[in-house]
């Protein structure tokens, strides 16, 4: 655990604390703020009633980490700083979950500055007296699904920046699953809704109808746990520093 | 106990298109610095990729202070310290946090760090400079942070690949000194790559030359320049006659004797005394003033032995 943490520590000196990774962390922080400061503001309190914020919580890792994690190792490889990290004492899987880990922290401290900000934005907009919190389940959702999302990303970031050559091949390659993902919800889906019979469309409609939306909620969280689990197993067993020197 | 810092036997590793190390036998003795000297591309790198388990080798095996390097390298990484040919040092961070990582990296705790940061720094005339962000250092302070960050843990050995390449003249004495006091301080074996022979001459006590991934020869830097070269006694004076010269030219141990500028070169079959030269000369008559035994430098004995390998 200690190993990790100095990985992870370093990881996030290095992003945070290093004078253009502050900057670029100041830009992002005044987008969310920009972003999840207005929703509030204009909906009030019925921005936090549907399922709406649980989503926009839980696709903030996405964005935040998705730069982060493409960096990791194929950054690492591009400053040619990779090779004397590998000739170090630390054990294989503290240098792979250290850089998980720093890219997971990154994209849940945006998404906990994400739920602050809506939050004030919520409370200086609404017209009811006293303090608006959120509902349990949003606030519950939200921040797991952040995680689990935050955990996907960085998993799957990772697992690319280990045989990228440099960053930029890396994010390319991390933007084709992330188009792919969205493509599938956004125009895939409703594509499909419209090729199916009119039969289907309306006993899968009564279907999803009669689904609790905790329960599916919580099947959804399951889903992504093991999905990640698999990740990070596969990445722990794919990560050996023998095969990690492309040149 | 294990005397041996580095063996390795048979040791080799093919890459697609080139065998880069190739049937690599080597002793290296604790407590020395040694020179792995070749051109460009000769497997120096990939050795100690090998030797720090970085690489795996296709076949022959290597031990590093008494570990394998195939089952244990994590045992090795653990003991030694590396320079490689890339500083390595993390330019978004500053100086001193970047020894602070890897001091951490290694189980030093925050008292110990604190301390052999600043001896280091201060011996290095770094810390001064502490807090600036690495990638601001010239190439020379950067070699000397990086000097620093290899010797941080007190290894045991030092893998050093061309710590003074792509530095100019100066920073690379400064270097070298830095390196050679610490280095004697500190009573760590040294294991150095490098092209630069003069280098390799000063501060190596052994070193073994490579080529196309095999081991030409090995030995003292002296040796190997004797090895390449016919030795040969320069003496300078007045009244060597042609007669003299004939008959110093019958002296069994002499190949042929010339005539300088300044007085005679004699070339001889093998390194050996020549004081019995000396008094022929000096009864026959010629005014001897110095006389000195010349063999090659190591860079003129490295030049012959790459030759010798291309052809």
């Amino acid at each position: 655990m200690k190993d990790i943490w100095i990985v992870c520590k370093k990881g996030l000196k290095e992003l945070i604390g290093a004078r253009g990774g502050r900057r670029g962390f100041l830009i992002q922080i005044t987008i969310l703020a920009g972003v999840f400061g207005f929703f509030p503001l204009s909906q009030k309190e019925i921005w936090m009633e549907g399922t709406m914020p649980v989503v926009f919580f839980s696709m903030i890792p996405l964005f935040s980490a998705s730069g982060v994690v493409a960096d990791s190792f194929a950054g690492e490889r591009e400053r040619k700083t990779l090779e004397t990290l590998l000739a170090t004492r630390l054990p294989d899987r503290a240098i792979f979950l250290g850089k998980v880990i720093s890219a997971l922290i990154y994209a849940w401290a945006f998404t906990i500055l994400s739920m602050i900000t809506s939050l004030v934005g919520i409370n200086l907009a609404k017209d009811t007296p006293g303090i608006y919190l959120y509902p349990s389940s949003v606030f519950l959702f939200g921040l797991v699904g952040s995680i689990l999302t935050g955990l996907l990303i960085s998993g799957v970031g990772v697992f690319i920046s280990l045989r990228a050559s440099s960053v930029r091949e890396a994010q390319q390659m991390l933007v084709v699953p992330m188009w792919v993902l969205f493509m599938a919800i956004g125009f895939g889906l409703p594509a499909l809704a419209n090729v199916l019979p009119e039969s289907v469309r309306q006993q899968l409609l009564r279907w999803l109808a009669m689904i609790n939306p905790t329960l599916f909620g919580i099947g959804l969280l399951m889903t992504l746990a093991i999905v990640d689990t698999v990740l990070l197993i596969l990445g722990i067993r794919r990560f050996q520093r023998t095969r990690l020197i492309l040149d | 106990m294990n005397r041996k810092a580095i063996r390795t036997e048979n040791l080799t590793r093919d890459f697609p298109t080139v065998r880069a190390v190739d049937n690599l036998s080597l002793e290296v003795p604790t407590g020395i610095v040694f020179g792995f000297l070749g051109p460009n591309g000769a497997g120096k790198t990939t050795t100690i990729r090998l030797l720090l388990g970085l690489l795996e080798p296709d076949s022959g095996r290597g031990e590093v202070l008494g570990f394998e390097v195939q089952t244990q390298a994590d045992r090795i990484r653990e003991r030694v310290g590396a320079l490689l040919e890339d500083d390595g040092l993390y330019e978004r961070l500053t100086a001193y946090d970047n020894l602070d990582f890897f001091g951490a990296i290694n189980h030093l705790t925050t008292p110990e760090r604190r301390n052999r940061i600043r001896h280091l720094m201060e011996h290095l005339d770094l810390w001064d400079r502490r807090s600036e962000q690495a990638g601001k250092f010239s190439r020379g302070m950067k070699k000397k942070l990086a000097l620093a960050r290899a010797l941080l843990h007190r290894p045991a050995l030092l893998f050093l690949d061309e710590p003074t390449a792509g530095l100019d003249a100066l920073s690379a004495v400064a270097l070298r000194d830095d390196l050679t006091s610490l280095v004697h301080q500190e009573g760590v074996t040294v294991f150095l790559t490098t092209h630069n022979m003069a280098e390799a001459e000063k501060i190596c006590d052994r070193v073994g030359v490579i080529h196309k991934g095999q081991l030409v020869v090995e030995g003292r830097p002296n040796e190997i320049g004797a090895q390449a070269r016919q030795p040969s006694v320069k003496v300078s004076g007045s009244g060597f006659t042609p007669e003299i010269l004939a008959e110093v030219g019958q002296v069994p141990q002499v190949v042929g004797v010339a005539r300088s500028e300044d007085g005679l070169t004699i070339r001889l079959k093998e390194q050996g005394e020549i004081a019995g030269l000396v008094r022929l000369l000096v009864n026959r008559g010629a005014q001897v003033e110095e006389v000195h035994k010349v063999s090659a430098s190591l860079e003129e004995a490295f030049v012959t032995l790459m030759r010798e390998q291309s052809q």
